[in-house]
């Protein structure tokens, strides 16, 4: 019972952080229009960096080390983590923004994403290689003096805080006129500096933010494992949060949530559980995986809007109240146009 | 004609471009006087559309100068020459699809301090105000324009008739000094025509300056005031309407043309 | 100086490879315009298929099993194509979510073989290879069996697409979509048979990847797309010639850059050569010979 209990609370944490994950590739793909298909690599970092902020330095020897540490507590390893990854996506955009139509971005994405993957596991020098980061401490564990179950409980709490937070403040971006131009950018990015905007700036901007909440969401993961190396993640698994955020509903704050419950429980979390406690066999959970492929074609192709819609705002949204003007049809739009 | 052309809203001087070896555009040089209607006419393939998107900075010119109201803009990226106070409508409706039509508008507006984050997160009260009034404005607009019914449709689901007007108030909101107008009664029908005209010479009333593409010779007798000739992508010719159908360069290359084809019909 | 010779050797070994899948891509390309990222599992799909026919099923020899599979993968292709991909990129204009489909069956793919092949390394059943000195070079005969496969496959293609009515219709098509339509030939039956050609093309580099490297995994190809990427890339994407030198390029500067490098950053030098060229020269740097 306690087991299955545990089970669940870490299938919750999983669904928080990825509704945190798919928050960021909402706004940056959905709402401005940038195929980010390196935004697992922002994830990594965001790992990383949370891992090595609040490690202790570990000189280099017999390969295992990290070339900094700064022995921070995790609570706020976790930010400034997200933050400093906000700035590595930002300058990612800065140089790959400005030149390159969106096919070919999306493959430079990839290929960004998979040199820095192989660089993590060539280089020792760093994060260790393929050992990685291990003993990432579990923030608050030592304080309160509590075990990893009950970690997990508490730190699902932390988890969800963190989720309501940055889910407010996405839906204070999206609905704010800067949510506005981000999504006359994704729309025709040409009408959009036709009417004044700085569209490379707006989609750097947008790409920072992605990379804060990226971040978030690995930190995180690399918290509850306590360690982070090259196998914890892979430049591909991007293709799965694009997957909650298309089943979910583009462009939808709730449709992440919808997504990434749905993929965590049915799809990732839950058959993982089921074929290492029932089955004994990995074939299930590889077969879950294979579904996800088979779950965004028929998302895409007969629900393309996603369970939960992006909801339009009406005038009343804008005005707090019903517009008071008669209403006035141009009588010349009702003949019949010329084709 | 000469004082207004002493001191002319938008001025190019010898504009070139060419793609991929052909050239489009081979040394426009004209002025667009201020609070006029001036039409840039032209034989198809003479390179009017590439022109305004060479001034309005969608695409970059070889060489040459724009200057808008005195400001030498040349080389400036698009939403620089935008800020400059000069907006542009397009030959194909380029509607922001996704959005409502109230929002097209109000995207589009100037100055909005929500367009920067730290004012959306620090002065939200100061930022709801400004959106309500931006809303109001926009409602106005849509009003003249005869789409307030539809403020609140996605803007891609509208008619061709319907998408060309909301260019054209997307624009308005945003107060250009000189409106750049492709071909802004294209596919319309005639009722629509009339009116779109009628809109077009409100606008000059009020004080802005307009330059457009039209292909139809009789609303370019009818609602503008100066015309410039285009052909093989060079300036043939500028004046009044009236004093161009003399001009035997312009009659051979492009009104005969047309006065052919109309024969020939 | 020897060992550089050796490396130079693997690299024209690889070249091989990568040239017979690269024409297939770009031939994909050129027609049908978007990026296909399960195209690496079409080529373990090749190898997978032959596996299975040399080691489970039928039993078939190698040399006969080979071709039987890439034929398969080439079936494959043009079913993926007709019945997913397609009707994807005919509804959505972005490119990018075309992009994102075929990222599906990538996923769709590699997790169906790994249910049915596992994750372990697999050998074929056929006499193991003894590497020869050939010149400065080192060359197991298989190896070499599959370079001059390669050279005779390239030769093929260039005779279909300059000698017969099929290649020419190829080639307009993929010059130029709409003056093609207009000009009746028939599309649909062109892009069939150039799906068919990518799949075929996609399982024989598959396979011919495996001999090389002697064993297979269900991951193994994967890794290798984006080095087949950079010589469609250098070649000038849509450009068949073009893939063809570019794959020469890749595969010696692959197995050469250990000399200089890490070697386990010997395929980031493709995945460099992708971002370098996509931002500075996305025309590729061989002016398209295959263009009339």
């Amino acid at each position: 019972m306690s087991a299955f209990f545990l089970f669940v609370m870490t299938m919750v944490f999983y669904v928080i952080v990825f509704w945190i994950g798919s928050l960021g590739l909402d706004l940056v793909w959905s709402r401005t229009g940038i195929p980010i298909f390196a935004y697992y690599l922002y994830v990594a970092i965001g790992a990383y960096l949370t891992g090595l902020f609040s490690l202790p330095h570990v000189p280099l020897q017999n390969g295992v080390g990290n070339l900094f540490g700064l022995d921070m507590p995790g609570l706020l390893a976790l930010p400034l983590a997200a933050v400093a990854t906000g700035v590595i996506a930002m300058g990612i955009g800065a140089v790959f923004l400005r030149r390159l139509r969106t096919d070919y971005l999306a493959v430079v994405m990839v290929a960004v994403a998979l040199v820095i993957w192989d660089f993590s596991q060539n280089d020792i020098t760093l994060v260790s290689g393929n050992t990685g980061l291990t003993n990432i401490p579990l923030p608050l564990a030592g304080v309160l003096k509590i075990n990893i179950n009950q970690w997990t409980y508490l730190y699902t709490g932390v988890a969800l805080v963190w989720a309501l937070a940055l889910w407010w403040v996405m839906k204070t971006v999206s609905n704010s006129p800067t949510g506005r131009v981000f999504r006359a950018i994704r729309d025709d990015s040409v009408v959009a500096a036709t009417i004044g905007k700085n569209v490379y700036r707006y989609q750097i901007l947008s790409m920072g933010i992605g990379g804060f909440y990226a971040a978030i969401a690995g930190g995180f993961l690399a918290q509850l494992a306590t360690s982070w190396n090259p196998s914890s993640w892979a430049p591909f698994e991007v293709f799965n949060v694009f997957t909650m955020v298309i089943v979910g509903g583009v462009g939808s704050n709730l449709g992440a949530l919808v997504g990434a419950a749905l993929l965590q429980v049915l799809f990732i979390q839950g058959p993982t559980y089921v074929a290492s406690n029932y089955l004994h066999s990995p074939t299930f959970e590889t077969l879950a995986a294979a579904a996800i492929g088979v779950l965004m074609w028929l998302s895409l192709w007969f629900r393309p809007q996603g369970a939960v819609p992006e909801k339009l705002k009406p005038t009343k949204w804008y005005l707090g109240r019903e517009p008071q003007l008669a209403e006035s049809i141009n009588p010349d739009l009702t003949v019949e146009e010329r084709a | 004609m000469a004082n207004e052309l002493t001191n002319p809203i938008l001025s190019t001087r010898d504009l070139k471009k060419s793609f991929l070896g052909v050239t489009a555009v081979n040394g426009a040089t004209f002025d667009v006087p201020r609070n006029l209607i001036t039409a840039l006419i032209g034989p198809n393939g003479a390179g009017k559309t590439t022109v305004v998107s060479l001034i309005s900075g969608q695409i970059k010119a070889d060489s040459g100068q724009v200057s808008i109201d005195g400001v030498d803009v040349s080389g400036w990226p698009a939403h620089r020459i935008s800020q400059q106070g000069l907006m542009r409508t397009f030959q194909l409706s380029r509607e922001l699809g996704g959005m409502t039509v109230l929002e097209n508008l109000m995207v589009s507006a100037r100055r909005q301090s929500g367009e920067n984050l730290l004012n959306v997160f620090l002065r939200p009260g100061a930022v709801k105000k400004e959106e309500q009034a931006l809303a109001e404005r926009a409602l106005e607009i849509l009003n003249r324009y005869g789409l307030y019914h539809l403020r609140d449709s996605r803007a891609q689901a509208l008619s061709g008739g319907q998408k060309k007007l909301l260019e054209i108030s997307r624009a308005v909101i945003a107060d250009p000094k000189i409106l750049l107008l492709d071909e802004p009664m294209a596919g319309v029908n005639p009722a629509l025509i009339e009116k779109i005209g009628e809109y077009i010479i409100d606008l000059r009333n009020g004080g802005m300056s307009i330059l457009m593409i039209e292909h139809n010779l009789g609303i370019v007798e009818k609602i503008c005031d100066n015309v410039i000739v285009l052909a093989e992508g060079r300036t043939l010719a500028t004046g009044k309407m009236s004093e161009l159908r003399e001009n035997e360069e312009v009659v051979r290359a492009y009104l005969g043309e047309v006065i052919n084809a109309d024969n020939g019909r | 100086m020897h060992l550089f010779w050796i490396d130079f050797g693997t690299g024209l070994a690889t070249a091989a490879v990568v040239a017979l899948a690269a024409t297939g891509l770009t031939l994909q390309f050129g027609i049908t315009n978007y990026i296909n990222f399960a195209y690496g599992d079409f080529m373990a799909l090749g190898a997978l298929l032959t596996f299975a026919l040399n080691n489970q099923a039928l039993h078939l020899n190698f040399w006969v099993a080979a071709p039987i599979a890439a034929i398969l993968v080439g079936v494959f292709a043009v079913i993926a194509n007709q019945f997913l991909l397609a009707p994807f990129a005919r509804r959505f204009s972005n490119p990018a979510l075309t992009m994102i489909v075929t990222f599906g069956l990538s996923l769709f793919m590699a997790n169906v073989a790994t249910v049915i092949w596992t994750g372990n390394t697999l050998f074929y059943r056929m006499p193991i290879s003894v590497d020869k000195k050939v010149g400065p070079f080192l060359w197991s005969p298989d190896v070499m069996v599959v370079m001059v496969f390669a050279v005779v496959v390239m030769i093929l293609i260039h005779l279909l697409l300059k000698m017969t009515r099929l290649g020419k219709m190829m080639r307009a098509l993929s010059d130029n979509t709409s003056l093609a339509l207009t000009s009746g030939i028939d599309v649909r039956q062109i892009t069939n048979v150039t799906w068919f050609m990518s799949g075929l093309l996609a399982g024989l580099g598959g396979i011919a990847l495996a001999v090389q490297e002697a064993n297979l995994t269900v991951t193994s190809a994967e890794s290798y797309l984006f080095v087949i990427f950079a010589a469609v890339i250098l070649g000038g994407i849509g450009s068949v010639y073009g893939a063809m030198l570019g794959a020469l390029a890749i595969g010696l500067l692959t197995e050469t850059a250990p000399l200089y490098i890490n070697a386990g950053y010997k395929l980031d030098v493709g995945f460099f050569i992708v971002i370098v060229l996509l931002l500075f020269r996305p025309q590729g740097l061989v002016p398209r010979l295959g263009r009339s």
